[in-house]
């Protein structure tokens, strides 16, 4: 038999009073890292609420490995983990006895859960500091506390709701790299959820698209990607005017980008390079560099977010 | 950095335990940090609620004779006065505006817990820290005021007493705590829940006292937590034994005939104020975590 979907979600909506935050968004995805992909505003924190239970859908079904989110919502907390944006803490309580709370509301007996949050909190480099009251931390510190309480009990799934949020460059790297290691090391999958596309392009192989509370996208990172559409990068010495002149006349529609050297140029075919070579050849121009265009998910995005917007 | 590079991560591999072990985690987490956080007002603050009972004591060990039930009634009225207005601001009003302030309704929702484990185990935790000093006084009267009496039957009256102050003060501190956490549930500022409950409190008491003592209106002291508490509490209370009694009637104190209604009448109200300050609790922490 095979494993359930990591996620399920049909026909789901969520009305908020008159704000619409879901509409009838549905899919199914499996993986071991699945982007949550969204700008702000987007229904990505309602979808991660009403997966958990914690809010009920106006409309339609969810469910999180198998089970259904209405009905079994506190079997699905005990397998999943959830990180929160919002910073959250106790005041005047250590990293050790708080992490320690969380497995215990888990339904970890204290033992247990005190010898796990030493565990996870050394293994998140928390070191000494993991007894110092959890109020006097730094935000990275405090980012690494919400992910040992979501990981103290072993979760088969890990709920990241904007984990980079407030963390300066090299935090935000160290986060991305944990991340990394859970999901391909740890055996815990995991479903990140941000607006931020680099996050989720250095960790993701699945992505899901939200926009304004609806589906614009979903399936595996490469094959998003791919989707695109294709173009040349081409890098040049010579009169760019001539040259964008040249490439005009061979049926071509060159895009200039922030390099004076450098034109992306969308084609049918990746393979015909035939126009550009005989643009450059009657313009004296010098081809540096010709390649397919590595496209971004942010490319991507931004395409995606246009089209669903019209 | 090591990070979870470090291979002696293990997966947990251990077993669920039932529950209930969810309500007295939290319980058992919060009545010690609200305890770490607040130790040295909690200290005064209990010790002087069991100081201002105490004369209550001392006038039933001098004026040998009065009936221990009166000290009993007498300082289990100033104990609840004093915890109320003393400790229970400090030990519940950050209940549930701690938790709004710093965002940690998400972390207790998103752990296999409903809303009304997170209210018990927070109601409990306060109970925790409140029943002491309310229950201590009133018990250490009554033993001081039989111990004056000094016979056999009377000692078996004031461990009868005993079982009823101690049935009362919890009928008094749970619809007590529950006002202080609504009031915890609608604010981030700690200070203002307590100053909020303490204020209520007062007015309460003062408008029974007036409505009853001034006004001459019997039904006035429905309005006050200490009047329908000891309403209960009297009618837990068993009469004198003619044997051991030296004095057994203190003339114009009857409590019966000072509040002649039922104690059921009492328990609902006190039942009602409990159920609808959980119901703003509820309704607070849901839409608080909607929006977090």
């Amino acid at each position: 038999m095979s494993a359930p979907p990591l996620l399920q979600v049909a026909d789901l909506s969520k009305v908020y009073g008159n704000i619409r935050a879901l509409a009838g968004v549905s899919l199914s995805v499996s993986g071991r890292a699945i982007g949550l992909l969204g700008p702000n505003g987007s229904g990505k924190s309602t979808l991660i609420k009403i997966l958990l239970g914690l809010i009920r859908p106006t409309a339609g079904t969810a469910g999180v490995l198998g089970l259904d989110s209405r009905r079994a919502a506190l079997r699905i907390r005990q397998v999943t983990g959830f990180m929160p944006e919002s910073g959250s803490m106790i005041p005047r309580m250590s990293a050790v006895q708080y992490v320690s709370l969380a497995g215990r509301l888990v339904g970890m007996s204290a033992g247990d859960a005190l010898a796990r949050s030493h565990d996870v909190l050394g293994a998140l480099d928390l070191g000494e500091a993991r007894y110092r009251d959890i109020d006097t931390y730094s935000t990275g510190m405090l980012q690494r506390v919400q992910l040992a309480q979501a990981l103290v009990h072993h979760p088969k799934l890990l709920f990241l709701d904007e984990p980079t949020n407030g963390l300066d460059p090299k935090g935000r790297e160290e986060m991305l790299a944990l991340v990394r290691d859970i999901s391909t090391r740890k055996g815990i999958s995991v479903v990140l959820s941000s607006h931020i596309l680099h996050d989720v392009e250095s960790v993701c192989d699945e992505v899901v698209v939200l926009h304004r509370g609806r589906l614009a996208a979903a399936g595996p990172l490469d094959a998003i990607i791919g989707h695109a559409e294709k173009a040349l990068d081409l890098r040049f010495r010579g009169d760019r005017a001539r040259f964008q002149a040249a490439l005009r006349a061979e049926g071509l529609a060159p895009r200039e980008v922030a390099e004076a050297d450098r034109l992306v140029i969308p084609v049918e075919d990746l393979e015909a390079t035939a126009p550009v070579l005989r643009a450059a050849a009657a313009t004296g121009t010098q081809v540096r560099h010709l390649a397919p265009a590595q496209k971004s998910l942010e490319d991507v995005f931004s395409g995606l977010i246009e089209a669903a917007e019209k | 950095m090591s990070a979870l590079f470090d291979q002696s991560y293990q997966p947990w591999t251990g077993t669920f335990q039932p529950h209930p072990f969810r309500v007295l985690a939290i319980a058992t987490a919060t009545a010690k940090n609200i305890f770490r956080r607040h130790t040295l007002a909690l200290s005064l603050l209990g010790g002087l609620t069991m100081l201002m009972t105490l004369p209550g004591a001392f006038v039933g060990l001098m004026i040998s004779g009065i009936d221990p039930g009166y000290i009993a009634a007498s300082a289990l009225s100033t104990s609840l006065t004093w915890t109320c207005l003393l400790v229970l601001p400090v030990a519940g009003s950050g209940l549930v505006a701690s938790d709004l302030k710093h965002n940690a309704l998400l972390m207790y929702f998103s752990k296999s817990i409903v809303r009304a484990d997170y209210i018990v185990g927070k109601l409990a935790a306060a109970a925790v820290l409140v029943l002491l000093p309310a229950v201590l006084s009133p018990l250490v009267s009554i033993g001081v005021s039989t111990y004056a009496l000094g016979d056999k039957a009377t000692a078996a009256y004031g461990a009868q007493l005993s079982g009823a102050v101690l049935l009362s003060v919890p009928i008094a501190v749970i619809p007590a705590i529950a006002l202080v956490m609504a009031f915890s549930s609608c604010t981030r500022k700690t200070f203002l829940a307590g100053i909020g409950f303490a204020v209520v409190y007062l007015m309460l008491e003062a408008i029974a006292l007036i409505l009853t003592d001034a006004a001459k209106l019997k039904w006035g002291y429905l309005l006050s937590l200490n009047r329908n508490v000891l309403k209960i509490s009297a009618s837990l209370m068993p009469e004198m034994p003619a044997g051991g009694a030296r004095m057994p009637k203190m003339p114009g104190l009857d409590l019966h005939e000072m509040m002649p209604f039922s104690p059921w009448i009492s328990l609902a109200i006190l039942a009602g104020v409990s159920v609808l300050s959980l119901s703003v609790v509820v309704w607070r922490t849901a839409d608080a975590e909607r929006r977090a």
